[in-house]
């Protein structure tokens, strides 16, 4: 469960509100696609969501646990996914899950076991004692959504993980999505890809200029809209809102 | 050529950050003022570098006045900036192929083979007529003011000047660009950027090689102009070698002549003659080297169910992230170089230094026959201790170095302190493998092994507090957006800032080693990084989260 509370994030000394006075609540066995234009506030949100940056004012709940108060807690509920895979190129992508395993306390055969399988299911198993700089963005981002998913975190974070997936890993990846959520477990995740929204979501948000301008079901939008679609709709909602 | 000269613009820009420069002048006075100290401090730094040089230089002038021949203080200059030139333009080369920062998108775009070529040159140059432009100043400065010439002697030299490291940078090119061709050397990178910082060094070892040649025949200017002058000496060696070294000091020397004006125009002509006859000849070839330099050869190495226990093994957290950390500054050859290989490299050039130079030979061996200096020798290697374990640059480079990847280190639940913990255990290990190094040598001084033992003991102590100090800097303001790994570590302010205050830690030691007697300096050299350390260690404690949160 993810619960933001009047949110609001300030950035440099211009006081650019990057964010403003957002309310969202993301419900266990839900996924939530989180829609907007470029430089809207969907990874200032994210990145606040997973302790990234400082809260300047309002309340992040992950599973109950307060991000401000209890950061660390907070972080072992999620599973991250950064829209930018370009991590730690210098090490090998074994080196770089076992140092994630690590810093999530798996123990030796769970880890073997899970990263395995998951290298399996993304078609990486052969590339993981190779440097991760020799990876192509594709391959980068399955390796950080494997480091992402293999603790079994209750909370998924994923900002546009979609972005450089072959077709087969993107139909994996939703059906992992669709499995995590029906466990009772959340799903966040921010995406340009208005299909993919509309097929894998039961609910949608949509920022624009750092302020919330819908939240509810694909149905519901289409309700207000006389059944456009959604692609249509977003781009309604965005210029006119 | 037009569109060459563009791109040129546009890697120099990104090479050395000059619209930001201007745009930070405008908007942001913090940051140009940053930048503005870092120049200055960077220059601070060489000043004994190139105050020594001046020192020689007027020197020689007064000495090759008495035979008419202080012309030879240009000619000198000439063939030490040509020279410096080569030995830069060589790494310069290798570094400007290994950070391309054209990616694939400059080679996407309609441009010839000429205009990349020509863009990287005009790029590269502008490091060399830096180091050419000093050197000269310094040259033209002495023989200048002291034989009073006039303006036109100066602008002259200037003219001069621009076009002293275009002939030296084009044999750069000309031997770097087959090389990178046929030894499908373009795509070993690690191993290339590990060979030309090795050279570096060498360079590093020669040069103090010569100036300690130098010091040593100081008392005797005559035997110094001898050495440069004579036959098969320097100058006459480069001169042979490198003719159109005399002909740009003749052309300036002589600049009110029909001869010196003949002399400068012969030498402009011939240097573009060389860029020209470069760009011509070896463009097509540093196109090949340059495409595919970038492709990736997949071995596909898969997991055997023998090796995963070993694969898989559970580490804690502290050890986990030392382990990152040490893999990730180690696999990287510009962190490496700089940083771990210098605490090894560093006391073998003073070795070489130190056994070549026979005054520095028998100022120790006066310094044994009294055995109270052992006090002396002890001060002083905790003070090469204090040196060698900060000139790594592990600590105040440690949050930098993360560039973006902090954002994914920050996703994760580890606590602050747990992540300062291993970078501080990365820099005490090489911290500590310098104090071993310089306790070995402290073996061929006679000192005892007990106090052999204290000075690690104490030298590390000032260590450790320096790496929080370090450390503490990089919290504060770290150098996270870099496109390059140069930048967090040789052009990061926190380094210098780090270095200077490391040097006041080594000047208390001295301070307390020699004006304070007895047990008490002994307890002080003590007490007081313990002391340091415990105040920094509670000041980080208390501001950690603040920090790490606002990074």
């Amino acid at each position: 469960m993810l619960k933001i509370n009047n949110l609001s994030k300030i950035y440099g000394k211009n006081k650019v509100k990057a964010l403003d006075n957002i309310n969202l609540e993301v419900k266990k066995g839900e996924i939530f696609g989180f829609l907007g234009p470029n430089g809207a506030g969907k990874t200032t949100t994210i990145k606040l969501i997973t302790g990234i940056l400082k809260i300047d004012e309002g309340d992040i709940f992950v599973n109950g646990i307060d991000v401000k108060k209890n950061p660390i807690e907070a972080k072992k509920q999620i599973g991250f996914v950064p829209d930018n895979p370009e991590i730690f190129n210098r090490l090998t992508g074994l080196e770089y899950l076992n140092f994630i395993a690590d810093v999530f306390e798996m123990d030796s055969e769970k880890r073997a076991d899970i990263i395995l399988r998951l290298a399996e299911e993304f078609e990486i198993k052969s590339a993981l004692k190779e440097r991760i700089s020799s990876y192509s963005h594709g391959m980068k981002q399955k390796l950080v959504l494997i480091g992402a998913l293999m603790h079994n975190p209750p909370v998924w974070i994923l900002d546009e993980p979609m972005v450089g997936l072959d077709p087969k890993s993107a139909y994996t990846l939703k059906n992992m999505m669709r499995q995590h959520a029906d466990s009772g477990n959340t799903v966040f995740f921010s995406t340009h890809i208005m299909e993919v929204a509309e097929k894998v979501c039961d609910r949608i948000g949509i920022i624009k200029n750092g302020r919330i301008i819908f939240v509810g079901t694909v149905e519901e939008l289409k309700e207000k809209k006389n059944d456009e679609s959604l692609e249509k709709m977003f781009l309604e909602l965005i210029e006119n809102e | 050529m037009n569109k060459g000269l563009s791109l040129a613009k546009v890697y120099i820009n990104s090479s050395y950050g000059i619209s930001n420069f201007v745009y930070n002048l405008k908007n942001n006075k913090k940051d140009a003022a940053k930048a503005i100290a870092l120049v200055l401090l960077i220059l601070f730094s060489t000043t004994g570098l190139f105050g020594m040089y001046l020192y020689f230089n007027i020197k020689m002038y007064d000495f090759l006045k008495q035979v008419q021949q202080q012309g030879m203080v240009i000619t000198m200059a000439v063939i030490f900036a040509s020279i410096l030139t080569v030995m830069f333009g060589i790494i310069t080369v290798i570094a400007n192929y290994f950070f391309n920062q054209e990616g694939d998108v400059v080679l996407a775009l309609p441009l010839s083979k000429k205009d990349l070529l020509l863009a990287k040159f005009i790029n590269t140059y502008i490091v060399e007529a830096i180091v050419t432009f000093v050197i000269m100043a310094i040259g033209v400065g002495v023989y200048g003011v002291k034989s009073k010439e006039g303006l036109i002697f100066y602008l002259v030299s200037i003219i001069a000047t621009i076009f002293i490291p275009l002939i030296p940078l084009a044999i750069c090119y000309f031997i770097i660009i087959p090389f990178m061709n046929y030894g499908n050397f373009a795509k070993k990178k690690d191993m290339f950027m590990i060979i030309g910082g090795l050279f570096g060094i060498g360079i590093g070892v020669l040069y103090q090689y010569f100036i300690s040649t130098l010091v040593n025949i100081n008392a005797t200017p005559e035997l110094l102009v001898n050495k440069l002058t004579n036959k098969n000496g320097l100058i006459d060696v480069v001169g042979r070698a490198y003719y159109p070294s005399i002909w740009v000091s003749n052309g300036v020397i002589n600049y009110n002549k029909v001869s010196g004006l003949l002399y400068l125009v012969s030498f402009v002509l011939l240097s573009l003659l060389v860029v020209y006859v470069l760009i011509l000849t070896t463009s097509n070839l540093y196109y090949k080297s340059i495409i595919g330099s970038n492709e990736v050869t997949k071995k596909n190495r898969e997991i055997r169910t023998s090796e995963l226990k070993v694969i898989f093994k559970k580490n804690g957290l502290i050890k986990a992230l030392f382990n990152r950390e040490f893999k990730l500054m180690n696999r990287e050859p510009v962190y490496f170089l700089n940083g771990p290989l210098v605490i090894v490299f560093l006391p073998v050039i003073f070795g070489i230094m130190f056994f070549t130079n026979n005054k520095a030979m028998e100022g120790i061996n006066t310094l044994l026959i009294n055995m109270q200096n052992v006090k002396l020798i002890f001060i002083y290697s905790i003070i090469a201790i204090i040196m060698l374990g900060s000139t790594a640059s592990i600590a105040p480079t440690s949050i930098s170095r993360e560039g973006n990847g902090i954002y994914v280190l920050k996703s994760l639940p580890i606590s602050p302190m747990d992540i300062i913990k291993a970078k501080f255990l990365h820099a005490a290990l090489f911290g500590a493998l310098g104090a071993v190094i310089t306790c070995i040598a402290t073996i061929y001084f006679k000192m005892s092994f007990g106090y052999i033992v204290l000075a690690f003991i104490v030298g590390n102590l000032w260590l450790f507090a320096s790496y929080l100090v370090g450390i503490l800097i990089e919290l504060k303001w770290p150098k996270l957006n870099w496109d390059n790994p140069q930048k967090p570590m040789k052009q990061n302010v926190n380094v210098i800032v780090s270095l200077f205050i490391t040097f006041a830690f080594a000047a208390l030691v001295y301070f307390i080693g020699t004006k304070i007697s007895g047990t008490i300096s002994v307890i002080l050299l003590i007490a007081v990084p313990v002391i340091l350390f415990i105040v920094l260690y509670l000041f980080l404690k208390k501001y950690i989260n603040i920090l790490y949160s606002t990074l």
